[in-house]
């Protein structure tokens, strides 16, 4: 190729580029790329932090798969905040964004309202749920009791503490609800209107219209979500410790048990190796069927 | 050209102040210092630092608290990260085969100095920090445990305040008397609650005479041993009539926060009989100065024998530290003069046995009363997870209390797993 002038300031311009580029270039290598490098070495070393970690190869994967009893009932847990979570919060908080799209006397108050929970400090919110899931003093189960329902122990039961820490869950969906009303308002109005001439009642509306134009948000709200409950760590840390009889004890709670208390930071890595499979293989799954559901307009 | 000479003379200005500035030229020792208390008993704790900075005008002995458990995932990220405090105090201490590791040997400063010797310690808790034959630590107290026992409630249930029980049949009859539900079936009032002291429950364990460890062999014992079975399935027994979820829902209105002792049932009156440890004397006597109440020590089965499990808040010289000899120093005042204080104003047991003669102590007579217990002191020798241990423990325990597991399926998985564990630290395949 001729080194024309055209050619060199394209190298130039090239070179500028990552020039530009080259800070977030070294943030990444150097707190994102380095650490998770780090992490997936460890998951092949016994490390207890203050000694060189020692190569053991595929050992700890060998006892997480085959002789630890609570790793799987961590998975369970897991699968199972997560399984529910997830939908459940999707759904409350696009029935949110729906009745806060309509134009109600108020509505930027009640929209404030509604996403405060969002940005409380997690640990302030664990506390005070812990109070409101009492079972003898508790809001909850106060409230339970006027429609004539005896509440469960909530944090103190087995069966029910997981559901416990999904309500908590719920309760903090503002985030999620201000993305489904951005994604609302993106819908354009002719389709609705053309809808109603054409004698569409609301709920044929929002099944043929709204869910089809918000599909592109659901889905980035699903993948997000599902990558944060998957993750769940101070909810259990402040509330429950993993109790009781490890009912509440997620992947993360657990590997932080085993590398900050019991100096298995080996150990620690491998759990953390096995939930980033996980949550990739999730993520992966979601992105390719996702071009069966999800509409986007081409404008 | 004035832009220049007022550009001139602004930086000549800053010289000027810069070198005005007051120099440290002293040569000072500072040391830095962590402890876990908050609260009032971060400033006992802090004020006894206070005399030694004061009495000790070229060292500064920088206190920080870090409260709780928080401590040891600090430190463990401190010492690895080279940044280490110079001296810290651990509640309880950590798993042997982890302190060499960690934290400076103590053998060569205790054979130089006069000041101290190991014979001044109560061997048990002395123990606590030793891992094949080395010093790791020093102790700053023992603890003692007892069953607190609200006079008022008795007299209310038409038991006699003088007689409180003394084997664990005895101690089912009061529970149950004490227990009171209101009309809708909730508990008012709990007897007794034998499952709630997490890893103290290896109580019920030794005093039966079951084996849990065995220090020669290395090995787990607590499922092999048939006696450790009788013990939980006694405490299942509880569960079971009490319903162990409804207590504890019922108990946890009190247990939000772990440092929130005005909320303890026990304070609160919602307990009857609960077995706590020394230090929990001052804090009723703080929070609810109008419980009448008295100790006695743990009931054992009829057969089995009086056990006081052992602990030891622990002074600690991390490694990594480059100023171990000031640090000793430091180090030898706190459990010379500072722990002194501290467990008479705490309400621990002074892990020096010379302690105990001091007014402070002797003064308290409800505190002698525990100290006594003391004696009972149960020794777990040589074990290198004990932390491990004690959580697995207290994790196994719970699934039978919550039904979850037959009492022998749970410590059958308990022995498999902490036996596991063991084999893995000491090298044994």
């Amino acid at each position: 190729m001729p080194f024309t002038l055209k050619w060199r300031s394209k190298i130039r311009d090239t070179i500028h580029g990552y020039l530009f580029a080259l800070p977030w270039i070294l943030g990444f290598l150097a707190f994102m790329l380095y650490p998770i490098g780090s992490v997936l070495l460890y998951s092949f070393c016994s490390y207890d932090v203050v000694s060189p970690p020692q190569w053991i190869f595929l050992e700890n994967y060998q006892e997480l798969f085959f002789k630890d009893p609570i790793f799987w009932n961590t998975v369970f847990n897991t699968l199972y905040f997560t399984g529910v979570s997830v939908p459940a919060g999707l759904m409350v908080a696009l029935a949110l964004a729906l009745l806060l799209n309509r134009s109600i006397k108020g509505r930027p108050l009640f929209r404030t309202i509604f996403y405060l929970p969002a940005i409380v400090p997690i640990v302030s919110t664990a506390i005070l749920w812990v109070w409101i899931l009492n079972p003898q003093y508790g809001l909850l189960n106060n409230l339970l009791a006027k429609i004539g329902v005896t509440g469960p122990g909530w944090l103190a039961s087995t069966i029910w503490s997981k559901p416990g820490i999904i309500l908590m869950r719920i309760w903090m969906v503002g985030g999620t609800m201000i993305i489904f009303l951005a994604g609302l308002q993106d819908i354009p109005r002719q389709l609705y209107e053309v809808a109603e001439i054409d004698g569409a009642n609301v709920w044929k509306q929002f099944l043929y219209i709204t869910l089809p134009m918000l599909t592109p948000t659901i889905f980035f709200n699903l993948v997000i979500n599902t990558i944060s409950a998957f993750q769940t760590f101070t909810e259990v840390y402040i509330m429950t410790g993993g109790g009781p009889a490890r009912s509440t004890l997620f992947l993360v709670p657990y590997l932080y048990q085993q590398g900050f208390r019991y100096f298995r930071m080996g150990y620690a890595s491998s759990i953390a190796t096995v939930l980033f499979l996980m949550i990739f293989i999730c993520t992966i799954v979601i992105l390719y069927t996702s071009s069966r559901w999800v509409y986007y307009e081409r404008r | 050209m004035n832009k220049r000479i007022a550009l001139g003379m602004a930086l000549i200005l800053m010289v000027l102040v810069l070198l005005s500035l007051p120099t440290t030229a002293q040569k000072k020792v500072t040391l830095t210092y962590w402890h876990p208390y908050g609260g009032e008993w971060k400033v006992y704790h802090e004020s006894i630092v206070n005399v030694w900075n004061a009495v000790k005008p070229y060292w500064e002995v920088k206190v920080l608290s870090v409260p709780g458990d928080t401590i040891r995932d600090k430190l463990m990220t401190a010492i690895t990260g080279g940044n280490p405090p110079d001296v810290c105090y651990i509640w309880g201490t950590f798993d042997l085969h982890v302190l060499p590791k960690y934290f400076t040997p103590l053998n060569e400063f205790i054979e130089k100095d006069p000041a101290i010797a190991r014979e001044d310690f109560l061997p048990s808790v002395l123990e606590l920090s030793e891992y094949k034959g080395t010093l790791y630590g020093l102790p700053a107290c023992g603890a003692a445990m007892a069953v607190y026992y609200n006079k008022g409630l008795f007299r209310q249930a038409g038991l006699d305040p003088n007689q409180p029980p003394k084997f664990w049949d005895e101690l089912e009859l009061y529970a149950e008397k004490l227990t009171r539900k209101d009309a809708a079936g909730r508990y008012e009032v709990i007897g007794y609650v034998p499952w709630q002291g997490g890893w103290w429950n290896f109580a019920y364990f030794w005093q039966n005479g079951g084996k849990t460890w065995d220090p020669e062999g290395q090995k787990v014992t607590i499922a092999d041993d048939p006696k450790n079975l009788e013990s939980l399935r006694w405490l299942v027994s509880w569960a079971k009539k009490y319903d162990a979820e409804k207590v504890t829902g019922f108990l946890k209105q009190a247990q939000v926060a772990a440092q929130a002792t005005f909320a303890d049932p026990f304070c609160m009156k919602v307990q009857a009989l609960q077995f706590q440890g020394i230090w929990h004397i001052s804090e009723i006597r703080a929070y609810a100065p109008d419980i009448d109440f008295d100790v006695f020590e743990l009931p054992y089965p009829r057969g089995g024998k009086p056990v006081n499990p052992v602990y030891a808040d622990t002074f600690f010289i991390p490694k990594g530290t480059k100023k171990s000899k000031e640090a000793w120093e430091f180090l030898k005042f706190m459990t010379l003069v500072g722990s002194s204080i501290t467990t008479s104003v705490g309400g621990d047991i002074p892990a020096r046995s010379d302690f105990l003669h001091l007014p402070a102590f002797t003064k308290n007579p409800l505190f002698m009363k525990i100290a006594e217990y003391a004696k009972h002191n149960y020794e777990v020798r040589d074990m290198p997870v004990l932390q491990f241990y004690k959580d697995q423990f207290t994790a196994a325990i719970e699934s039978a209390i919550y039904l979850q597991k037959t009492p022998e399926k749970a410590l059958r998985d308990l022995q498999d797993m902490v036996q596991r564990e063991v084999n893995r630290v000491i090298g044994r395949k």
